[in-house]
């Protein structure tokens, strides 16, 4: 996890990158035209974001019976549950499920799930290769990366970056081409599929997947073996209720109706049937999530993932997704990651945020990100998490304003030391990417 | 519903045809969003719908579906072991935000909505 150093740090590298910069002010920029055109064609965007929320908050509300449900869905149906707390246990179970299949090579299918329980890294300590079915994925992975947006994981990269990690020319054809080769190769030969899920729904046990290249359908399809890594929050009551859903999904993440391959999958291979998994596992990671639900940040909990709220964050379009951490980046990953790791761990995310909102208004299931940063932030002064100099400052000037000569002597302060602040001590940090208005030169109070 | 489902099918990167070559026969079609519903059985693999370049599916009009909450309805009460919701063919834009078809399933989709060869499925 970064720190405060490192946020900056990385941050301060990808601003001087110009080719990053032009890499991720278009890539954002149409992906968020996508969702606007997407919205705008809707029949009626308002109240289905409104279905949305009201589905996600009442399924969060109950979701040990939810859980309850899918399970015994999911072991009718001949599959096969494991239940984990964190994110060490569920990583475990998955390696224990590969072992115990004599696994040599897991493909997997984009997941920002088991990038939360460092699944890659668990997998290959313990002998197993494994190998990224998602194209830009593959092309992270190859680079030694991570995904750097939860949608496009490969933004920032140009077809010549591509066409490095691929070892060909740069030409679009021959990269489609060699991935292609590649990728069906895994298909064919791997002993193991992992994916996540977009979504669960209780009612059969069905695991919802989207993909638009069709990696997860095909990978879902040939190996013997089918390792589900689900966060508890994925799931959904009904079918009925998962298709306003499907439909904010696919229009907020990639400015679509419906996602190119969207597809149900309910327990292993039946009787009779010539392709599809042997064996089911769905692995239910927790890692913190339970502990959210009677928290004020139980609403984070109702993100579906879809990416929108990166796309038009000031933050995120500038700094990209490497400065966040090596999971969840931009404002939901601001929130998400302290909250799933320890908010300590992570404090310098909380304000990476200019807490503008566009974000919110983004959200399809209007989650109010800025308030939950606040909140973050307010925690992190109560567990004395804060800088010393920020503490000792923000007494010294509610203290201060207590008093009206306190209120006086500090406007008049403010003004005459608003050209000294940026030349002196903290006061330069903090200039550094900000101006400070111009004060009036005269006080309201004091204009008759 | 037929023009509806016609309209959206073909914005999503298919095309539509009275009559043309088919390989498999879709189970339903989504007027709404422009879908194909395919479901494997013991005379058809998942692989089926995805590794042909060209796709030519039969998709008899009585079975086109208004949209997905319809779908589901129909569904719900024995679901198949997969249910792949196809619009359009196999698409990505991971590389500089340029749309490719075809990376991993079809780059073409036809679909026949008076097929009068019988489907091989």
């Amino acid at each position: 996890m970064s720190t405060h150093a490192e946020f900056r740090e990385v941050a301060r590298d990808v601003l001087r990158d110009e080719h990053a910069q032009n890499a991720l002010a278009t890539g954002t920029a149409r992906l968020r035209e996508g969702r606007l055109r997407a919205w705008a064609s809707a029949d009626d965007i308002e109240a289905l974001r409104e279905r949305g929320r009201a589905i996600r908050t009442a399924t969060i509300r109950d979701l040990d019976r939810h859980l309850d449900t899918f399970a015994a869905a999911v072991t009718a149906r001949g599959g096969v549950i494991h239940r984990t707390s964190t994110a060490a246990e569920a990583a475990e179970a998955v390696v224990g499920i590969c072992r115990t299949a004599g696994a040599r090579l897991v493909g997997k299918s984009k997941s920002m799930a088991t990038e939360e329980i460092r699944l890659n890294q668990a997998l290959e300590a313990a002998g197993l290769e494994v190998v990224e079915t998602d194209l830009g994925e593959y092309l992270m992975q190859m680079r030694g990366e991570h995904p750097q947006h939860i949608v496009v994981p490969a933004i920032r990269l140009t077809r010549d970056d591509a066409a490095e990690a691929l070892g060909v020319a740069p030409d679009m054809e021959e990269l489609m081409r060699t991935a292609r080769q590649r990728l069906h190769e895994v298909f064919r030969t791997a002993d193991v599929a992992v994916t996540g899920a977009n979504f669960a729904v209780a009612e059969t046990g069905s695991i919802c997947l989207v993909t638009n290249e069709g990696n997860a359908d095909l990978l879902t399809a040939l190996p013997r073996m089918h390792v589900v890594v689900l966060g508890m929050e994925r799931l959904v009551p009904t079918l009925a209720e998962l298709a306003p859903l499907l439909r904010l999904l696919a229009s907020s993440a990639t400015g679509e109706r419906l996602t190119t391959y969207t597809t149900l999958i309910t327990g292993p291979r039946r009787t009779g049937e010539i392709d599809g998994p042997e064996e089911l596992h769905v692995v239910v990671i927790d890692n913190g999530r339970s502990a959210l639900r009677d928290t004020r940040y139980a609403e984070m909990l109702n993100c579906i993932r879809c990416g929108a709220c990166l796309n038009v964050c000031p933050v995120y379009r500038k700094t990209g997704g490497q400065a966040y951490s090596d999971i969840y980046s931009g404002p939901m990953g601001a929130v998400l990651v302290p909250l799933l790791s320890r908010l300590e761990r992570s404090h310098d995310l909380p304000h990476a945020s200019s807490l503008c909102g566009a974000c919110t208004e983004a959200c399809p299931v209007g989650i109010p990100l800025p308030e939950l940063l606040l909140d973050l932030r307010r925690d992190l002064v109560e567990r004395g998490v804060a800088s010393r100099v920020e503490r000792i400052a923000f007494t010294v000037w509610s203290y201060a304003w207590s008093f009206t000569v306190g209120y006086r002597l500090t406007t008049t302060l403010a003004r005459l030391g608003r050209r000294l602040a940026p030349l002196v001590g903290p006061g330069r940090v903090w200039s550094r990417g900000r101006e400070l208005p111009t004060f009036a030169r005269r006080r309201f109070r004091d204009r008759r | 519903m037929k023009a509806l489902f016609t309209e959206r099918a073909r914005a999503a990167g298919c095309s539509v045809e009275e009559d043309a070559a088919a390989e498999l026969e879709a189970d339903y079609g989504i007027a709404e969003t422009g879908s194909l519903v395919l479901t494997p059985s013991p005379t058809r693999t998942r692989a089926s719908w995805l590794e042909p370049e060209v796709l030519g599916a039969a998709l008899p009009e009585e079975r086109i579906l208004p949209d997905l909450e319809s779908l589901f309805a129909v569904l719900v009460e024995d679901m198949p072991s997969a249910v792949a919701i196809v619009t359009g063919p196999s698409r990505t834009k991971d590389i500089e935000q340029t749309l490719v078809v075809g990376l991993h399933g079809p780059r073409e989709i036809r679909v026949c909505l008076r097929c009068r060869e019988a489907p091989r499925s």
